[in-house]
């Protein structure tokens, strides 16, 4: 068995990247759960995982450490990078509803600035923003095709053909349509909705706790956000520190 | 296939032998069909002769190929020939052949198993558990997928819901008592509750054939030696032989039999067999020919080494083999058989109180139960990887059905308070990718990072297992199953152990093993104990060094390592046993 990454920082794109590949390849899936068991979350672990296929897709949030499970079988990685603004503030949104003891939204994105990253995101493994890609993008040890949330937002069918491509599945027109409209985001919510009401387990309980109920996993999924609303100044503050990032990985840094 | 439908009925009404004469005479005629080869082939399975079922079972697959039912059956008598590759592949050619197949299913569930491939396992299990509900075997499949990897408590939520449908058998009840001594949860009464049902259970199966047994032959400890047994399916390589073998040495006035139910034999069961008892071979024998066996020797007090693990003999040992039985070493907690009289135990393992939760006696051996066997060929102590001054590693190297999730969220706990410390975690189940990456992704989710984690698959040997301890400074025990071996060679190899004692026996075994070798203080009375004393520890270079360069010869000195003076306790409680019985059974 061949171990595909789908690998990410998180609240970058990969539940929606997931959800995306499922419908292309094995159509909807009959609930969420089924879309952890064919392309399983290892910060989410089942047990039931499906390893009798040649190949297996896998979602991570670690950075690519020598310490990476399932390395030595590893065939190749799809990499989502989002603006790490808009996943500041997914994040910070994410935090308060999973958790009522976290840091109110001032804090949490100084906390992400001033690390680089979510810390406790980096104490799981995570890295900071900018190291979990370099992580991935530089080290050579397999093919990676890195996609951005941004461009699969602007054009998700495009966006789903370079990864099928990449992976060496033929790409067929119609299924790629109805796997990107299957997999649009309201109807993404509509899953998570249904699952909540019925109770149960559900990939959209959050990580380690509970959403509250009324939380959605699946959020807005903007992009291009600013963080003046939480506080004066902060967009100055954040632009400063990850500058030169985001002008490594492909982002029109701030202007001056 | 009238004459196949006679022979089937042969069998069914245990005229086997000419149910196989039969079959055989059909399957030497031209144009025989392939099922008189397959039911000849199970047949022969049954009478013991899988050699000669191979053959006709193979001869069926090949004149029917892709018929789900031969080759299922084919696996399993590979499988019950310790071919488990073989079985494996042909379990797949079944299930391809037809998915639905559940005896397929179950069986591939099981032989992955056997091969450790665990996720794997657990998906079997799980789909021959949907297809055929009312089945035992899937159900404890499924039961032992998710026991070895840490996850008992689900095992006993699903043990609980298949009892529930299927009604209670020794084989369902067995994994979940098992399970339950895992799980964190079970309660002392939960557990004494249900190894209670359990030995009803095997009480059961003893009455239909303890009528038909000889005599017990009373004792007369003044007048002859008193004849003490051993009862285990462990002889060999594995920790009941590492702890049991100066007790099997005749003392004074004691004489030993050993009732070997390995059916393996090794280099470690043939020097158990040097040490002076009599030997008698169990293995193969059913319930009935070995009680009769064991009260025809005239075995005055049997102590049996199995519990309910693996290769137990609990429905014998419910028939009464001997009149006096005892519980020892190889399960910890009560049997729960009415027929068993007594636990050897300690004052640390079982303090006061302690009985309540036992349906037998306990008999103290103190002041430790148990009695190490360092290996021959183990290795020296070696410096400590923080000896240098660099981090910390904390390790353990149990069996990952003792890593239960609150040992690792106080593992995580432990790792947050000493910063750049790192867990070195060994265990046969790390032979499996997906269950070594379940457990660094569980650490992860506790905050602790993959780079901290060494999450190392089994070594080949036991000298090679050892010297792995030279990548750790401090162990880790767990909870609320304690490590015995695993802690032993932990303070062998110079590394000290931290353990958080349990209120039962199953958790306060290193309780009594630290205090063996006078390391009381590393027993914690609660989690936060727990970090305090292993963040302290790992804090003191100094007292870490002068451990591990004295922790051998400590133990060696203690009496946890005095084979001498254990067999005399041993013996002596056994003996005493018998006197107090009277012989009055």
């Amino acid at each position: 068995m061949k171990v595909v990454w789908i690998a990410s920082y998180p609240k970058s794109g990969n539940t929606w990247v997931r959800f995306l590949l499922h419908h292309y390849l094995w159509g909807e899936p009959r609930n969420s759960l089924e879309l952890n068991t064919r392309i399983p979350d290892l910060h989410r672990p089942a047990g039931r995982i499906d390893t009798s296929g040649e190949r297996l897709f896998v979602k991570t949030h670690f950075a690519l450490t020598d310490s990476l499970p399932y390395l030595a079988m590893t065939d190749r990685a799809i990499v989502i990078k989002r603006h790490p603004k808009d996943v500041l503030l997914s994040g910070a949104s994410y935090a308060r509803l999973e958790s009522a003891r976290a840091p109110d939204a001032e804090a949490y994105a100084r906390a992400f600035i001033a690390h680089a990253g979510d810390p406790a995101w980096a104490r799981m493994g995570f890295g900071t923003w900018a190291g979990h890609l370099e992580s991935w993008t530089t080290a050579g040890r397999f093919p990676v095709l890195v996609t951005s949330y941004e461009a699969l937002k602007a054009d998700p069918g495009a966006g789903l053909r370079a990864m099928l491509e990449f992976v060496g599945e033929p790409v067929d027109r119609k299924r790629l349509d109805r796997a990107v409209e299957l997999s649009a985001f309201d109807r993404l919510r509509d899953i998570e909705r249904r699952e909540k009401a019925r109770g149960g387990e559900s990939l959209f309980r959050g990580g380690r706790g509970s959403l509250a109920r009324d939380a959605m996993f699946m959020n807005r999924g903007q992009t291009g956000q600013s963080l003046e609303p939480i506080a004066p100044g902060l967009d100055r503050a954040f632009d400063g520190a990850f500058a030169r990032d985001l002008a490594r990985f492909g982002y029109d840094a701030p202007a001056p | 296939m009238q004459a196949i439908q006679q022979a089937l009925q042969q069998a069914q009404l245990g005229r086997l032998r000419p149910a196989i004469a039969a079959l055989e005479r059909l399957t030497q005629k031209k144009g025989a069909p392939p099922e008189a080869y397959h039911f000849l082939g199970m047949l022969l399975a049954q009478d013991g002769r899988p050699d000669h079922a191979l053959f006709n079972l193979e001869r069926a697959c090949r004149m029917a190929p892709g018929r789900a039912q031969f080759e299922s059956n084919l696996a399993g008598v590979l499988a019950g020939a310790g071919r488990t590759g073989e079985a494996l592949a042909r379990f797949e050619s079944a299930a391809r052949a037809d998915g639905s197949y559940a005896p397929a299913r179950v069986g591939l569930g099981a032989a992955l198993l056997t091969l450790g491939r665990l996720a794997d396992a657990e998906r079997e299990a799980r789909e021959g558990w949907r297809l055929d509900p009312a089945n035992p075997q899937g159900a404890a499949n499924l039961a032992s997928a998710l026991i070895i990897p840490g996850r008992a408590h689900e095992a006993v939520d699903h043990l609980r819901d298949a009892i529930e449908r299927i009604g209670p058998g020794i084989t369902l009840n067995t994994l979940l008592t098992a399970a339950m001594n895992y799980d964190a949860r079970s309660t002392p009464e939960q557990l004494l509750d249900a190894h209670r049902t359990l030995g009803r259970l095997h009480a059961g199966a003893a009455r239909a054939f303890a009528d038909g047994l000889p005599p017990l032959k009373t004792p007369d400890p003044d007048a002859r030696p008193v004849r003490l047994g051993f009862l285990s399916a462990d002889f060999r390589d594995h920790p009941v032989g590492m702890f049991i073998g100066p007790a099997l040495e005749p003392g004074e006035g004691v004489e030993v039999f050993c009732y070997d139910c390995t059916g393996r034999r090794d280099a470690f069961g043939d020097r158990l067999r040097r040490r002076g008892a009599t030997w008698r071979d169990g293995a193969g024998l059913t319930d009935a020919a070995l009680a009769s066996l064991v009260r025809t020797d005239g075995v005055d007090v049997l102590v049996e080494l199995s519990g309910h693990s693996l290769g137990n003999r609990q429905t014998a040992l419910a028939a009464r083999m001997a009149p006096v039985q005892v519980s020892y070493l190889g399960y910890p907690a009560t049997t729960g058989n009415p027929a068993i009289d007594a636990r050897l135990v300690d004052g640390l393992s079982d303090p006061d109180g302690a009985g309540a939760w036992c349906t037998e006696r306990l008999a103290p051996l103190d002041p430790c139960a148990w009695c190490f066997t360092a290996p021959p060929d183990g290795p020296q102590v070696s410096a400590s990887p923080a000896g240098g001054g660099g981090a910390v590693s904390f390790g353990s190297f149990n069996n990952l059905s003792k890593t239960t999730p609150g040992v690792l969220d106080l593992w995580a706990g432990l790792l947050a308070r000493v910063p750049g410390s790192r867990l070195v975690l060994k265990n046969g189940a790390f032979a499996d990718e997906p269950t070594r990456a379940r457990i660094i992704a569980e650490l992860g989710s506790r905050a602790v990072a993959p780079g901290r984690v060494d999450a190392r698959p089994p070594t080949g040997d036991g000298a090679a297992h050892l010297r792995a301890y030279a990548d750790v400074d401090i162990a880790l025990d767990t909870f609320p199953y304690a490590g015995t071996t695993t802690t032993c060679e932990a303070l062998w190899m110079g590394v000290p152990v931290v353990t958080l004692a349990g209120r039962l026996h199953a958790g306060r075994v290193g309780v009594s093993l630290l205090g063996a070798v006078g390391l009381g203080e590393l027993v914690a009375p609660d989690g936060a104990s727990y970090i305090e004393i292993a963040s302290s520890l790992a804090a003191d270079r100094a007292r870490l060094a002068g451990l591990r360069r004295t922790l051998r010869a400590r133990m060696e000195a203690s009496v946890l390592m005095d084979g001498g003076a254990f067999r005399e306790r041993l013996h002596g409680a056994c003996v005493a046993l018998v006197r107090e019985n009277g012989g009055a059974r």
